[in-house]
C-alpha cells in the first residue's frame, strides 16, 4: 500500500524583485499512515513552506510530491489545516467558523453542529460559540482553528505551531487532548513547532530542519511508549532524547 | 393583583422606575455628554454670528440673520418642498444605478481574469481624473431633462463604490485563501465565502463617499440647465440676490448629504456589526 505522504527532492526557491530566497533545500522524507511527524528547526528554516507544499497550496521549484499514492497538483483535500495564526473570519461566530469547513465540504450541518460544539467544550471553550472572533484572546483563537481543522475527521491533520500563542498549563492539556484524538483517530500528522520537548511528547518521529535554505538535518524516532502522559516528560530518557536533539539543533547554528 | 407596571400600562410609578433605573442613568448621561458639546457650539455661533452682523451692519443680501433664514424656509415652504422632491428623485435613481454599476462592475472585474488585466488599469488611471468634465457631453447627448441629472450623479456616484470594492475584494489574505481552498472550496465558495465578506468593509466606505458625492452630482446636473431642482433654485435666488433662500437651500442640501452619509453608515452598522472600526464607536456611545 501507498504511504500516506511521499517527499521526493522538495526545493523551493521564492523568486521576487529583491532578489531569490532558497527556502528549502532537497527535503525528501515519508509518512505511513497513522504516523505522527514532528517538524522542528530555527525559523525561516521553510517549515510553513513545506506544510503548504504538502497541502498542495504552494508549488515546490523541484521535487515530487504524494498523498496516498497521488501526485499532488493542487489543494488536496482530505486535510485538516491549523495555520501559524488562527485564520478566522472576523464576520462569523466562533462556531460559524468552525462550521466553514462543514459548509464548504457540503456535509450534514445539524449533525456537526453537534461535533462542533463537543469540541469547542474539549478545548475548553464551551459558552463561546456565539462570540466573535474579536471577543477571544489569541490562544483562543488558535483552538478554535484546531476545532475547525479536527470536525470533518480528516486523515491527515497538517498543524503549523498550533500551541505556539498557549500558555504552557493549558498547552499541555492540548498536547494530551490531541494524542488521546490521535490514538483514538488514527490520523496521518505533521506537526511544526518551536518547542522541542513538546515535540520529542507528541511525535513517532522528529525531523530535524536546518537554517536556510532548510535541509532534513536528522530524524529522531521516539520509542517512548504510548499514552504518554505528564510523568512521560519526567523520565531519563524523555530528557536524553530532548537533549540529543537540542545539541543536533545547536551544532548547525540553529536556536530554538 | 397585577400592578400597572406588570401589566406594561405607562402609569406614574413605571415612569418614575424608568426614569431612575440604574442602567439608564448613565447612558442618558452619556447621550447628553456626546450631544451637548456641539449644540453649544451651534449655540455660541449662531451668537457670534448676530455680534458680528450687529457690529458691522452688513447688508441683508451679503449675509442675513439667522432668523431671516428660518423665515425663508416657512415663507417658501412649498417651493422647496416642490424643488427637493425633484433633487432627491434625481439623487435617488442616480446612486441607486451608479452604485449597482459599481458593484457589478467590481465584481465583474475581480471575476475574469481578462477583464481584470485589461480593464483595471483604465479604472486605476482613470480614478484620479474629475469625472464631473464629462457633464456637459452628457448634455449633448440626453439634452436638459431629468436623465441627464441622473447620469451626472451616477458618473459621480459609481467610481468610488467600484474602486473601493474592488480593493477590498482584492484584500484577502493569502492565509484565508489557502485555508478555504484547503477544504477543497470551489471558485464560487471561494468567492462568496471569503471574498466577498472580505470587501464589505471597503464597500461600505466607498458607498459613504458616494454619499457625499450624489448630492454634488445632481447640483452640478442642474447648473448644466434645468427648470426645476435645488440646484435650479440655488441659481435663480442667486439671480434675485435672495440671500436668506439661498442660505435655506444651502442648509437643506447640506441636511441631505448628512442624511444620505448617515443612512450608509447605519446600514454598515446593521451589516457589519463586527466591523472594527466600528467596535470602537460602540464602545464610546455606550
Ligand atoms: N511567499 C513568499 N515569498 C517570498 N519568500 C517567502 C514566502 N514565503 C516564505 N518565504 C521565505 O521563505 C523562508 C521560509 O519561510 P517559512 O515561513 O516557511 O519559515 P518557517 O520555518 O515557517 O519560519 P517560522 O518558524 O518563523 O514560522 C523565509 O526566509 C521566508 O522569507
Ligand atoms: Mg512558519
Amino acid at each position: 500500500m501507498a504511504r500516506a505522504i511521499e517527499l521526493h527532492d522538495i526545493g523551493m526557491v521564492f523568486a521576487s524583485r529583491q532578489g531569490s530566497v532558497h527556502a528549502l533545500d532537497e527535503v525528501s522524507f515519508g509518512a505511513e499512515a497513522g504516523e505522527f511527524l514532528c517538524i522542528v528547526g530555527p525559523s525561516g528554516c521553510g517549515k510553513t513552506t513545506l506544510l503548504k507544499i504538502l497541502a498542495g497550496l504552494l508549488f515546490a521549484s523541484t521535487g515530487t510530491v504524494q498523498v496516498n499514492g497521488e501526485s499532488v497538483r493542487g489543494p488536496i483535500s482530505n486535510v485538516g489545516m491549523v495555520f501559524q495564526s488562527p485564520v478566522l473570519m472576523p464576520w462569523r461566530t466562533v462556531l460559524d467558523n468552525i462550521m466553514l469547513q462543514v459548509e464548504v465540504r457540503n456535509l450534514d450541518r445539524g449533525k456537526y453542529r453537534q461535533v462542533a460544539l463537543g469540541l469547542l467544550q474539549l478545548v475548553g471553550l464551551a459558552g463561546f460559540e456565539r462570540k466573535y472572533p474579536y471577543q477571544l484572546s489569541g490562544g483562543m483563537q488558535q483552538r478554535v482553528s484546531i476545532c475547525r481543522a479536527l470536525i470533518h475527521d480528516p486523515a491527515l491533520l497538517l498543524m503549523d505551531e498550533p500551541f505556539g500563542a498557549i500558555d504552557a498549563l493549558t498547552r499541555e492539556q492540548m498536547n494530551l487532548e490531541l494524542q488521546r484524538i490521535w490514538l483514538d483517530h488514527k490520523k496521518t500528522v505533521v506537526f511544526v513547532t518551536h518547542s522541542i520537548p513538546e515535540a520529542v511528547f507528541l511525535a513517532d518521529r522528529v525531523l530535524v530542519m536546518s537554517a536556510r535554505p532548510g535541509r532534513l538535518l536528522k530524524v529522531f524516532d521516539v520509542e517512548l511508549p504510548r499514552p504518554r502522559t505528564l510523568e512521560t516528560m519526567a523520565e531519563p530518557r524523555f530528557s536524553r532524547m530532548v537533549t540529543h536533539i537540542r545539541r543536533e539543533m545547536q551544532a548547525h547554528g540553529g536556536l530554538e | 393583583m397585577p400592578t400597572d407596571a406588570a401589566l406594561g400600562l405607562p402609569g406614574p410609578g413605571r415612569r418614575a422606575r424608568w426614569l431612575t433605573s440604574p442602567s439608564l442613568r448613565p447612558r442618558l448621561l452619556a447621550v447628553y455628554h456626546r450631544l451637548a458639546p456641539p449644540a453649544y457650539a451651534l449655540v455660541a455661533l449662531i451668537l457670534l454670528w448676530y455680534l458680528a452682523l450687529f457690529i458691522s451692519r452688513t447688508p441683508d443680501f451679503i449675509l442675513p440673520y439667522p432668523d431671516r433664514i428660518v423665515v425663508a424656509f416657512f415663507k417658501d415652504a412649498g417651493l422647496l418642498y416642490r424643488h427637493t422632491i425633484v433633487t432627491l428623485q434625481e439623487i435617488g435613481l442616480g446612486l441607486a444605478i451608479g452604485i449597482a454599476i459599481g458593484l457589478m462592475g467590481a465584481l465583474s472585474l475581480v471575476w475574469s481574469r481578462t477583464l481584470e488585466t485589461a480593464v483595471l488599469p483604465w479604472v486605476f488611471l482613470l480614478e484620479s481624473t474629475p469625472k464631473i468634465v464629462i457633464a456637459p457631453l452628457l448634455v449633448i447627448w440626453f439634452g436638459f431633462g431629468i436623465t441627464t441629472k441622473i447620469l451626472v450623479v451616477t458618473l459621480l456616484v459609481f467610481f468610488p463604490v467600484l474602486v473601493t470594492t474592488i480593493a477590498g475584494l482584492k484584500s484577502v489574505e493569502t492565509d484565508m485563501l489557502d485555508l478555504i481552498q484547503s477544504m477543497g472550496a470551489s471558485r464560487w465558495q471561494v468567492f462568496s465565502k471569503a471574498r466577498l465578506p472580505t470587501a464589505l468593509p471597503s464597500f461600505f466606505s466607498g458607498l459613504k463617499l458616494s454619499a457625499a458625492l450624489a448630492t454634488i452630482g445632481a447640483v452640478v446636473g442642474e447648473w448644466m440647465g434645468a427648470d426645476a431642482g435645488l440646484g435650479y433654485l440655488l441659481l435663480s435666488a442667486y439671480d434675485s440676490f435672495a440671500t436668506p433662500l439661498l442660505f435655506a437651500i444651502i442648509v437643506l442640501l447640506a441636511m441631505i448629504g448628512t442624511l444620505l452619509y448617515q443612512a450608509a453608515a447605519l446600514c454598515e452598522r446593521l451589516m457589519l456589526p463586527w466591523h472594527a472600526s466600528l467596535r470602537q464607536e460602540s464602545t464610546i456611545a455606550m
